[in-house]
């Protein structure tokens, strides 16, 4: 396997100011990128035509759980050996995919997953009131999970098949992280953390996840346990 | 006291009709729960008799705690249902943008 096996999977809604040069940075790195377009009502699609990327298009808002959903079923049609996931707003760093994605390749592992929290260095990049909530939703994620991860909601994740063509993301909304957290940590699959620092520009906190949304996540995750998937 | 165990017992059997092995019974235990409503209705004086055994002062109050508890539970069914909408929704709208994907890597080199 070698980096031309490996997709980028960038899911985006809305992000007409920032995603031509988010998505310029990653072709940097990358020659596979596919940005799945979750109905932006902008000008990202114009903007996305022009790009030499595979551009996914939704015809309905679905949320960014299914946008993933999306790109990881396209990455498997076409063979993709692992995936790398990365968000449109311009807040993970190319070259920290770029290394993800060469660990990915090297070593013995399943999946190697982005966290904010192994050095104090870029924890400090993280605002106060974000890091307390991130604690709280990290401990809950581990709670009787096998394997402990630092980072419940980082979005850049390198997954390499075997967890792919285990992987079914079918929570659409924002609870997609812990899904997919789930499945990483049940004990199957060979899992490394990997030290990211997020760049919070005004834009990408404008339009990140507001903290109340942490409420909205718990309530998806319980029906999901009630009706089973 | 009698009333807490009741409408404990009642949920408790709407989360298992919930459950996927239960399902075929959802429908059954709603509608059973309805005919009993139904009965306290024609008959109200017999559902004081109920209501006191079962430590509630009145009829009518043992019919409110028992409506709101079906109430409750035929929302979260509904909301489950429209989950499994929204699922298939999903699916349909995944293969018409799959099929349809755009690949332009080569074009702009």
């Amino acid at each position: 396997m070698n980096v031309d096996d490996i997709w980028v999977v960038i899911p985006c809604y809305n992000e007409a100011q920032v995603i031509s040069q988010t998505i310029n940075e990653v072709l940097a790195h990358f020659k596979n990128v596919v940005v799945v377009n979750d109905a932006s009502t902008d000008a990202t699609e114009e903007i996305l035509c022009t790009l030499p990327i595979v551009l996914v298009s939704h015809p309905v808002n679905l949320g960014q759980g299914a946008a993933l959903q999306t790109g990881f079923e396209y990455a498997l049609l076409r063979k993709a050996r692992a995936v790398v996931t990365f968000d449109a707003d311009g807040q993970h760093d190319p070259r920290e995919a770029l290394g993800m994605a060469r660990l990915l390749i090297s070593g013995p592992y399943d999946a190697v997953i982005g966290s904010r929290f192994l050095d104090a260095e870029s924890i400090k990049a993280v605002p106060k009131s974000r890091r307390m909530l991130l604690r709280v939703a990290t401990f809950f994620s581990n709670f009787g999970r096998k394997v402990k991860l630092t980072d419940a909601h980082n979005g850049l994740r390198a997954l390499g098949e075997t967890v792919l063509q285990n992987l079914q993301v079918s929570l659409n909304g924002m609870a997609h992280a812990s899904e997919i957290q789930s499945i990483l940590t049940d004990g199957r699959f060979n899992v490394v953390e990997f030290p990211t620092t997020i760049r919070y520009t005004d834009y990408s906190k404008a339009k990140g996840q507001k903290a109340v949304n942490s409420i909205n996540i718990l309530f998806d995750l319980f029906v999901k346990r009630v009706i089973g998937s | 006291m009698m009333i807490t165990v009741l409408i404990t017992a009642i949920v408790a059997v709407m989360t298992i009709a919930l459950n996927n092995r239960f399902r075929v019974w959802k429908r059954s235990v709603v509608g059973f729960l309805f005919f009993v409503a139904f009965l306290m209705g024609i008959f109200p004086d017999a559902t004081s008799a109920v209501a006191n055994f079962l430590g509630v002062g009145r009829g009518a109050d043992l019919l409110f705690f028992i409506s709101i508890a079906i109430l409750f539970l035929l929302v979260f069914i509904i909301y489950t249902k429209l989950v499994s909408f929204d699922r298939k929704y999903t699916k349909l709208a995944r293969v018409i943008a799959l099929r349809d994907a755009i690949d332009n890597r080569g074009n702009c080199d």
